[in-house]
């Protein structure tokens, strides 16, 4: 915990270092993500909803799958670029250290510019929460929890591409493959998706049970309790695979570099 | 023509970099489809069965095909990376001058991605979306109007380029980029749909002449001559102002690395 909080206060203070560069980062960070939002405002001002998902349920979706994505980039972009140490070789290093690899990696950089990605998504989210008429102190408690379990797994999805770098050495398409582009499938309701689609966004890279099955469940399309806990059964099988396969990886790892 | 030949053979070159990964832009292409899919799903959920579906899923297919050609070019024009590992000073000493150089860099960024990322991501909306093939005599007014979308997409890239020399820093500029291309462009949503006055506006910006225009010109939707025409307005005003940027910037840049 000492070494987190000597990091994260090395981080903020050289980010912090030219304070305008550093506040213009954080709000052209959050618009250019905002832009995606704004797209789909544009579409369902011409619509009265999407497969029966309005647009204030379709903007809560969207906030806790960004609100997620934000707080992993802001922690976890070490893990985000970790090709860069398997091509550099840098990732060496951190085998002979007797800290964690995964802490070390994550550890390697904080970026903070990431919180005008958190403040959007969090925005569209209370706009949301009141266009839908679901604002309640209870409900942003449950939103709240959301946001937190949509950043552990992503994290847990990013850990496993990662570790596919240990192999591949490269990892960023597969990034854009499995990561990016489900991520914005998940910022959709999920029955406008063919069935192949349904079950890779639930059982493969399953973003959609991030936000998609939980909100289902709080704007009362189902009353089946698993979709409320549809993250925290994700978490249960992702966390330990995804540690699993970045060990495997880790003796699978043959150096590179000069 | 002296000059020309080494343009040609700087494109050549860029093409022949882009080639040794050529299994990972495979495999980015196949997220790149997906993101075609997801906007093909929300207008099927949203128009139905109705013709205009299917002219709403080639319009997306086709702009997400040519995202390679007028949106997702190398950041900065090549020029962030070169600032910092600081080759540009080797780039202002040539005869040719910097916006030439670049331009033919680029021109062979996306020849290759014209082979290997559009045809590839086409045939596969052709095949699995039904993505409607242009008629015969929209097929050589579209190629053209693709490439001047390349050219205004080309000159926005080397004014953040440019951003990049002035600030040493690329991300308030690419930001600045992506949130105007994103929006305006029409990738995703052509004019009509957008609310009250941005209606008339977005297809006269520089921004929807890289995608919006050049697809309505695959679809026959809009006079040849009027597309070539807002077009060629923004090349010649952009490649002014990128000739006038240059030689201010050029004065004050710092070089980096080394």
């Amino acid at each position: 915990m000492e070494t987190f909080k000597a990091l994260f206060i090395a981080s903020l203070k050289s980010q912090t270092e030219y304070r305008f560069n550093f506040i213009m980062d954080i709000i052209l960070s959050g618009l250019a993500i905002f832009s995606d939002f704004m797209i789909t405002l544009v579409i369902l001002s011409n619509f009265k909803d999407m497969a029966g998902w309005n647009l204030g349920e379709i903007a809560l979706i969207y906030s806790i799958i960004e609100g997620g994505w934000g707080i992993f980039r802001l922690f976890g972009e070490g893990l985000h670029r970790f090709q860069e140490l398997t091509l550099s070789g840098r990732f060496d290093v951190m085998l002979i250290r007797p800290v964690s690899t995964v802490k070390q990696v994550m550890l390697q950089k904080f970026q903070f510019r990431r919180l005008g990605v958190i403040g959007q998504a969090v925005g569209v989210g209370i706009i949301g929460a009141l266009y839908a008429d679901m604002a309640s102190p209870g409900f942003f408690v449950v939103y709240c929890i959301l946001i937190v379990l949509s950043a552990m797994l992503i994290f847990s999805v990013n850990l496993i591409l990662s570790a596919i770098a240990f192999w591949t050495i490269r990892n960023e398409d597969i990034l854009v493959l499995a990561s990016y582009s489900m991520r914005t499938a998940a910022y959709y309701p999920l029955n406008i998706y063919a069935d192949f689609v349904k079950i890779v966004l639930t059982f493969i890279v399953p973003m959609a049970t991030a936000a998609y099955y939980p909100m289902s469940y709080l704007s009362g399309k189902t009353d089946s309790i698993f979709a409320l806990i549809a993250p925290i059964l994700s978490l249960i099988v992702f966390m330990p695979l995804s540690f699993w396969l970045w060990k495997q990886g880790e003796k699978h790892y043959s150096s590179t570099g000069s | 023509m002296k000059a020309f030949r080494a343009g040609l053979a700087i494109s050549k070159n860029s093409f022949s970099r882009n080639r040794i990964y050529l299994l990972n832009h495979i495999i980015n292409s196949v997220g790149s489809f997906i993101f075609g899919y997801i906007a093909v799903s929300i207008w099927r959920a949203l128009l139905g069965d109705s013709p205009e579906t299917s002219a709403m899923v080639t319009y997306v297919m086709v702009n997400q095909a040519g995202v390679w050609i007028t949106m997702f070019l190398p950041y900065g024009a090549f020029l962030f990376q070169k600032v910092n590992d600081g080759t540009i000073a080797f780039d202002v000493l040539r005869p040719c001058g910097l916006i030439y150089m670049t331009f033919f860099e680029m021109l062979g960024h996306v020849f290759y991605n014209f082979v290997f990322r559009y045809i590839p991501i086409f045939c596969l909306g052709f095949l699995i979306l039904g993505v409607e093939l242009p008629a015969l005599n929209h097929l050589l007014p579209y190629i053209l109007s693709l490439f001047f979308g390349f050219v205004i997409c080309y000159f926005l890239n080397y004014f953040v380029g440019l951003w990049a020399l002035k600030f040493l820093n690329i991300t308030g500029g690419q930001a600045i980029y992506y949130t105007l291309m994103n929006f305006f462009n029409g990738c995703m949503i052509p004019a009509e749909y957008y609310p009250g006055i941005l209606k008339q506006i977005m297809p006269l910006t520089p921004f929807a002449g890289t995608s919006y225009i050049p697809t309505y010109v695959y679809l026959g939707k809009i006079p040849f001559l009027s597309a070539f025409a807002i077009q060629g307005f923004w090349i010649l005003i952009l490649g002014c102002l990128a000739c006038v940027l240059t030689a201010k910037v050029q004065k004050t840049l710092q070089i980096q690395g080394g």
